[in-house]
């Protein structure tokens, strides 16, 4: 499929909506235009096919056009919201990236000299193809620069394009696999996207109201925020009919919670990662946070309770780091712990790393959590591992309590009601009461401690 | 602060009561046997009960302190071989703090 081609697809929605951007909707012939446009200026400052642009950007008109632009181009393009000095020298060093485009108020393109050459960019290039390069944020360690053939990856949404136009707002993030999924999805079926600068669950409810979004694709640590904020009981809803959540497990016990919250809204998880792109999944219900992957273009199995997956929009490689996930036989290991239930579906206990070690014993923190939050004062609750010198790890838990009640209180009433539902080595050591749980960037919860 | 860090000791000993079979008496509380011979804690419980002093220091003393820490237990001594032990890494540890905070 050629570029021409997929440009062709988005300009026969002509005059349909295709972003809602500080309440001014812009027509896919606005898009069209601003692409060009962004062509022009990015050819004229010297960019051409392969080289390697970091797009300091998040979803807007600019933001997207440019992104569109240099795919259009040919060039590598690494997209990063929250750029530091220090991951501009990471990228330069790590990466070979050339150049760094800002489309703020114009393009602002600033040439970082040569940074080398990665052996791995030379596939793209050799077939003048488009490079998308995901920065994750990994919580221990540098991050990690995944190498996928954006043209493919192009592809590949516009082969799974449904025909209902949908009304989306775009809360996941612009340099996210799901983000840049769902703006893909949307704008390839001529449905609307809705651009936030704003991630306040009172923002986005206010958003779709005014906007009337049907489909909120989010974390369900962000849908637990909404939940306790009561922001869906201060606007009207009713034009939300599809939630879909990812990036990180569903809590069953905050399912529940969504699902009575939502009484009428449908729920779908979603499942990828960065490496290997979005897949429709199918639950058994909407009450269920078990999922089959259903999606002809991804393979799955568990090997020794880790979820491996192989898909045909698999990534090419880390062009930083060691290709150490990928198994000699192609899989690409996630690194979430698994299991396939009797009737076939997968059950995501939680990330592998951040499983908790106490004296051999194993707690896995995304079950205690589900069990935690069935407690009638836990509005929200996060497990992790604490290092000590005696049992190794233990488990520790932050809580954010529903009312007034002191730490020592909540201690006492949390070890009554879990010594009758869990091992006692699961028992957390330590109880903090909080006001919020600690969350990353993108609204996942964050495990791992120091 | 020899009584103070008692108390929250007995504190804590009472809390962890709270979910026993069998009750540790706190009449011993001077001397009582932590962990190793005739002690009262297993190492799971070890732990949650130095947790639950740290806390207490915490609350009550105002002062961060790590009783499950590398130095705790490579001690030639073990602190956590009864109170009387424990009592006295505390201490210690509440003047290193106090040093660094100085």
């Amino acid at each position: 499929m050629t570029t021409s081609s997929w440009l062709d697809e988005l300009a026969q929605h002509k005059t349909a909506t295709a972003l809602v951007q500080d309440g001014r909707h812009v027509s896919f012939s606005d898009v069209m235009e601003e692409i060009a446009a962004y062509r022009k200026l990015l050819t004229r400052s010297g960019i051409s096919a392969g080289d390697v642009v970091i797009l300091h950007a998040d979803f807007s008109l600019k933001g997207i056009a440019a992104l569109l632009a240099l795919a259009q181009l040919k060039a590598i393009t690494i997209p990063v919201v929250n750029l530091t000095a220090e991951l501009v020298a990471t990228l330069k060093s790590e990466c070979s990236a050339r150049f760094l485009c800002r489309p703020t108020d114009a393009v602002y393109v600033t040439d970082l000299g040569s940074g080398g050459t990665q052996r791995l960019y030379d596939s793209l290039r050799e077939r003048n193809t488009a490079g998308l390069v995901l920065v994750s944020s990994g919580t221990t360690g540098k991050p990690k620069a995944i190498l996928h053939d954006f043209d493919r990856l192009l592809e590949a949404r516009r082969r799974s394009n449904s025909r209902t136009k949908l009304t989306v707002l775009l809360f996941l993030l612009f340099d996210h696999i799901g983000g840049l999924n769902t703006l893909i999805k949307t704008l390839f079926s001529g449905g609307t996207a809705v651009v936030t600068h704003s991630r306040q669950p009172d923002v986005i409810c206010g958003l779709i109201e005014t906007h009337q979004v049907q489909v909120l694709p989010t974390s369900p640590t962000f849908l637990n925020l909404i939940i306790l904020s009561g922001a869906h009981n201060r606007h009207d809803l009713s034009s939300l009919r599809l939630i879909t959540y990812g990036t990180e497990p569903m809590p069953e016990e905050l399912l529940i919670r969504a699902k009575e919250a939502f009484p009428k809204i449908r729920f779908v998880q979603t499942f990828g990662t960065s490496e290997t792109g979005i897949a429709a999944t199918k639950s058994p219900g909407s009450r269920s946070v078990l999922f089959k992957i259903d999606d002809e273009s991804q393979q799955y199995r568990v090997v020794d309770g880790e979820l491996q997956l192989k898909s045909r929009y698999q990534f090419l490689g880390y062009v930083n780091h060691p290709n150490n996930t990928i198994t000699e036989d192609g899989w690409f290991r996630t690194g979430d712990a698994a299991e396939i239930t009797a009737d076939g579906y997968i059950r995501i206990h939680g990330r592998i790393k951040e499983i908790i070690n106490v004296g051999g014993e194993k707690v896995v923190p995304l079950e205690l959590e589900a069990v935690l939050l069935r407690h009638p004062m836990v509005a929200d609750c996060i497990v992790y591992a604490m290092a000590n010198a005696i049992t190794g790890q233990s488990v520790w838990a932050d809580v954010v309590p529903r009312g007034e009640i002191t730490q020592a209180e909540l201690r006492r009433s949390i070890q009554t009601f879990l010594i009758e539902r869990v091992d006692r080595f699961k028992i957390p050591s330590r109880i903090r009461v909080v006001d919020q749980i600690e969350m990353s960037e993108r609204y996942k919860k964050q495990r791992i401690r120091a | 602060m020899h009584s103070r860090i008692t108390t929250i000791m007995r504190n804590c000993l009472e809390a962890m009561n709270a979910n026993r079979e069998i009750p540790i008496d706190l009449n011993q509380i001077d001397k009582l046997a932590l962990f190793g011979e005739n002690g009262v804690f297993d190492s799971m419980q070890l732990v949650n009960f130095l947790l639950l002093v740290e806390e207490g220091i915490q609350d009550e003393l105002g002062h961060t302190i790590s009783l499950t820490s590398e130095r705790a237990v490579s001690r030639r001594v073990s602190p956590f071989q009864s109170t009387e032990h424990l009592l006295a890494f505390v201490l210690e540890e509440l003047d290193v703090a106090a040093v660094k905070a100085a």
